[in-house]
């Protein structure tokens, strides 16, 4: 990986420590209120191996970024964006990268997400946020990425709010019920909170 | 990743544990002298909380020792809530053989967190599988079973099998072989003395003692045939009856405990029930006038109709399996806390008839099916529907009245959880009746009568239902007028139509839900209300005075009971006991209930007389009252056939039935006497007798507790009458309706012979003022039963004749009591 990559993983690290409370407040309503500590346990434990993850191809990093999530968050969350990050990596391999590539290992690493939680969008999860992001990625790869950044950035935005109305029926929010409507689900937060942080430090080495 | 694939299978040198909890391997007797030992499955228990899963991990070892190797791995890597999926790997690779390990987890999380555990492992020596079930019963049941030295299949399979047992609250309804293995299994048995055996009551007693004993999977039956003591529906269909052996076997935890509490409760079920049992449902109609609307409750309403909409809209489907189930939940829990409700504000009989609907959702019998169904991919509403529909048509198909009572009971929850789940709320439809309104309905159930208020509304029209049906004892007892069978004709009125709800007994016309009735019929409705209620206020001031004439004699005043539910309309201390019980109308044009459903009904009687005098008059069919297969056929004359006692004697196989429902009602309570009907020789009444003796003796070497209950006879035949001397029995009661018939020669329905048919014939009081004074000269007592004492006048002159014991309809009680009170 380059620069590009250790900048990376600092953004996520720190946007995920940014927000680490309004995560644990966010799942505090629907959940078990510990989205955030756990994300931020694990996004420490990727950015403490910032150095050796900088040294390696993009897919391998991510492989290995995913397993250290999978293995440091405590909570569903780990082995859901653990598994988003290892398809992912497995995907780009140590081959090109480019925005059809990218899109390409979002996809498998948006199934291997769903295989995982046994669930889909409109469950009021995280794949509220990463469903239609990997779709409006697929449709726009011939866009300018500047465009495609601002869209898919959009996208995500509009997604974590549509999830405000939703019914959990997947999590430890499903047990709610009809009361978990009303509240933003606290893992399409952290994707679109991840989004952002990605598509910004892209946006800046573009 | 690298994968552990470097660790000694078993006896090898092991990784040391996490947390200490290294299992010690005890020497095994079967070791090899290689000294390996048969390999056992490993545990894995995973839980967000450490304690949890320590917990749990201690309370498997502590049913298998150290045979099984089971490892904790709890709580997120910094040791708080949450799961860490280094730990589940360290725990998995240290229990690994090649007998496998099964991991076991407490919530959704952890499963996903043991799933990634797993798959990071890639090859290992043996297999692993990740195990859905309860953690703590799972845990111990998977130690039960790799102790045993179940392969891993096997253990798994044994987990997963408590899955549909937590969520029915049971274990599976097969006897024995889901025993827990390493539990010994208790079983012991009793005799059951409850009278009625084991009815709706005690048997929701027994499956509340089952789900406080969950553990030990509690059987109850027969000692060949057993059924889970958990699922009310399951016990009620075991129908023991009073005196037969009630076995109970358990073989979880707790065996014995729960056991010996389950003998203790049926040894402690009183001889005699607390309250009026429940009534005996369903089966008791009038054979006549099967197509004609039926008076369930006698009174006069005038109101608007008002259409009770007894199935509710079914709700949009969710369309996912986890939120319809949710639904389903929410609906019972909802049902159920409007039932408590509802039961909390009646008494007695209602609560009664609630508690059944209470335990009905409790039962995984009729819950179950509706999971596997929303499972299957139904919304929780059809699938509620269908599996309702599916027990209802059971029980109504079963040949029991008892179940086929319960199948009204179903029905009613059913409607209730469906209003539930569609957020009809309590229950009672958005728009409640007006005031007065007569609700018409296809079958009013008991729970929706009880949710209205009927101090503001007029009175029940339903197109089906029956006059013997759990509601009408409720509208009889609350003055609610109802009419039953209806049928279609009545059709759809519109909301609002002003109607006219005549149910004011066979007396005064048909009864009849009138629609848009004319100003004119309105207003003599009006009168005969006021008048009705008049009338009920001072007959009412004249039921609880004692029957005596102004001579000072003493009357005795007895009813007479059509149905078993009759009794509901009169207190037991307004009368001297029950005159005549007819029993022809147990007949349900096609058989005679069971032997079982006889004794409730006639248990039932003498229950309510509490000790009074029960005359109950054996099967008075044939003649005008045919019965189909049974009766001799196209008789020339069958009022001078085989009727009565005759019928009766020439059918020993029905007839024995009757007579030993008869002797253990009469060794259950006291009261009862049995009155034989159209006896014309001395033979008849000794040729029942013996067969009495015969049925009582039978009873007793089968361990029933039996009587031969005091005999008499119904005077109806002249021959009779005019030699009463040579009866051997213990009173006589006349009937006058045949005997008028057979004294003037003359059909009681011949409107061409009315003046013939004349209860005041010279020739029909001399018989019965003969009679009499046999009566008083011998002590034996001479009662009339019949029609006659339904005319004040009439009544005048049995008593002017020497009568001293009359029995009258139950709603002329008060009538017959002022008539004796103004004689002479």
């Amino acid at each position: 990986m380059t620069a590009v990559g250790a900048r990376l993983v600092v953004a996520a690290a720190d946007t995920i420590r940014t927000h680490a409370d309004e995560l644990t407040t966010l799942d505090r309503a629907i959940g078990d209120g510990d989205h955030g500590i756990n994300l931020r346990r694990g996004f420490d434990a990727v950015a403490e191996q910032t150095e050796e993850l900088a040294a390696l191809p993009l897919g391998g990093a991510l492989e290995k970024a995913g397993v250290t999530l999978v293995m440091k968050v405590g909570g569903a969350s780990g082995p859901l964006y653990g598994s988003l990050l290892i398809a992912m990596g497995k995907s780009l391999g140590d081959g090109p990268v480019s925005v059809a590539t990218i899109a390409a290992a979002l996809s498998d690493g948006v199934e291997k997400v769903k295989a995982r939680g046994r669930s889909d969008a409109g469950a009021k999860t995280m794949l509220d946020v990463l469903v239609p992001v990997r779709e409006c990625l697929a449709a726009n790869l011939d866009r300018p990425v500047p465009d495609i950044l601002t869209t898919i950035q959009e996208v995500a935005d509009t997604s974590l709010e549509a999830t405000r109305d939703m019914v959990a029926t997947k999590g430890r929010a499903s047990f709610l019920g009809p009361r978990s409507r009303g509240h933003l689900d606290p893992g399409a937060r952290s994707s679109t909170l991840l989004i952002r942080a990605v598509c910004a430090v892209v946006g800046e080495s573009a | 990743m690298t994968v552990a694939t470097d660790l000694e299978p078993m006896m090898g040198a092991r990784t040391p544990m996490r947390r200490g909890t290294a299992p010690t391997l005890v020497p095994d007797p079967d070791a090899t002298e290689a000294g390996t030992a048969i390999p056992t499955v490993g545990l894995c228990v995973v839980s967000h909380s450490p304690l949890v899963a320590e917990g749990v991990a201690a309370m498997a070892r502590q049913m298998v020792g150290s045979q099984v190797r089971i490892e904790a791995a709890g709580g997120n890597p910094d040791g708080g809530l949450g799961t860490d999926v280094g730990r589940i790997q360290a725990a998995v690779r240290s229990l690994m053989g090649p007998a496998g390990v099964a991991i076991l987890f407490d919530l959704g999380g952890a499963e996903t967190n043991a799933e990634m555990a797993v798959e990071l492992l890639g090859e290992l020596s043996g297999p692993v599988r990740i195990c859905h079930g309860p953690l703590v019963e799972g845990a111990v049941l998977a130690a039960v079973e790799a102790s045993g030295g179940a392969d891993l299949d096997a253990v798994v399979a044994a987990v997963q099998a408590q899955v549909a047992a937590a969520v029915a609250g049971t274990t599976e309804a097969e006897p024995a072989d889901t025993a827990v293995p390493g539990i010994p299994s208790v079983e012991k048995a009793t005799t059951l003395t409850h009278p009625g055996g084991l009815h709706a009551r005690p048997c929701v007693r027994l499956v509340q003692l089952a789900k406080r004993h969950a553990a030990a999977d509690l059987k109850v039956g027969t000692g060949t045939h057993f059924v889970s003591a958990i699922s009310l529906s399951a016990v009620l269909s075991l129908r023991m009856p009073e005196g037969s052996t009630i076995v109970f076997r358990a073989s979880g935890l707790g065996a014995r405990a729960a056991v010996d509490a389950a003998i203790a409760l049926i040894e402690g079920l009183e001889r005699v029930p607390t309250a009026s049992g429940l009534p005996v449902g369903g089966r008791m109609e009038d054979a006549a006038g099967a197509a004609a609307a039926r008076v369930a409750a006698p009174g006069l309403a005038v109101g608007p109709v008002w259409l009770d909409t007894t199935v509710p809209v079914e709700p949009e489907p969710l369309g996912d399996v986890w939120a319809e189930a949710e639904r389903l939940d929410t609906a019972i829990l909802q049902a159920r806390r409007e039932l408590m409700a509802l039961s909390r504000a009646v008494h007695d009989d209602a609560a009664a008839i609630l508690a059944v609907q209470i335990e009905l959702l409790n039962d995984p019998a009729l819950v179950e099916p509706v999971r596997r169904r929303i499972i299957a991919g139904d919304p929780a509403a059809v699938a509620w529907r269908v599996a309702c529909a599916e027990l209802v048509g059971r029980q109504k198909a079963a040949t029991d009245p008892y179940l086929q009572a319960r199948a009204a009971d179903l029905e009613d929850v059913g409607v209730r959880v469906l209003r539930a789940m569609a957020g009809h709320g309590s229950g009672v439809t958005p728009s409640y009746p007006p005031d007065n309104a007569i609700v018409l309905t296809d079958v009013m159930t008991p729970s929706r009568f009880l949710s209205l208020d009927w101090r503001r509304l007029g009175g029940v029209a339903q197109r089906g239902g029956s006059a013997t049906c759990h509601v009408a004892v409720l509208a009889r007892a609350r003055r609610v007028p109802m009419l039953v069978r209806l049928g279609t004709q009545v059709g759809n009125p519109v909301p609002g139509t002003p109607a006219i709800l005549d149910a004011e007994g066979r007396d005064s016309g048909t009864p009849s839900l009138i629609l848009n009735p004319s100003d004119e019929q309105i207003t003599d409705a009006k009168r005969r209300q006021t008048a009705l209620a008049t009338r009920r206020e001072s007959e009412a001031a004249w039921l609880t005075q004692p029957a005596v004439g102004r001579n000072g004699q003493k009357i005795t005043v007895m009813v007479t009971i059509d149905t078993p539910a009759a009794i509901d309309t009169v207190a037991p201390e307004h009368c001297d006991g029950i005159g005549l019980a007819r029993t022809e109308f147990l007949w349900d044009g096609n058989a005679l209930p069971g032997e079982e459903a006889q004794f409730d009904a006639y248990y039932r009687l003498l229950r309510w007389a509490g000790g009074r005098p029960v005359i109950v008059r054996t099967m008075d069919l044939g003649g005008d009252k045919p019965m189909a297969g049974l009766s001799v056929e196209e008789e020339a004359n069958p009022f001078l056939g085989v009727r009565g006692i005759r019928l009766s004697l020439a059918n020993p196989g029905i007839f024995r039935v009757q007579l030993r429902a008869l002797a253990r009602a009469a060794a259950a309570a006291p009261g009862l006497k049995v009155m034989l009907p159209m006896v014309t020789r001395p033979e008849e009444v000794e040729d029942t007798r013996a067969l009495f003796h015969q049925v009582v003796a039978e009873l007793r070497s089968e361990g029933t507790r039996a009587e031969v209950p005091p005999l008499g006879i119904t005077v109806e035949v002249p021959a009779a009458a005019l030699t009463i001397e040579r009866f051997d029995v213990t009173f006589v009661s006349i009937g006058t309706n045949d005997l008028i018939q057979y004294v003037t020669a003359a059909a009681r329905d011949s409107a061409a012979l009315r003046d013939v048919y004349d209860p005041l014939d010279p020739g029909v009081r001399r018989l019965i003022r003969e009679l009499a004074e046999h009566g008083k000269r011998t002590g034996l007592p001479v009662a009339v039963c019949g029609d006659m004492t339904a005319h004040s006048d009439q009544l005048r002159s049995l008593l002017e004749d020497g009568i001293t014991e009359v029995s009258v309809p139950p709603a002329l009680l008060a009538r017959a009591k002022r008539t004796i009170a103004e004689w002479p």
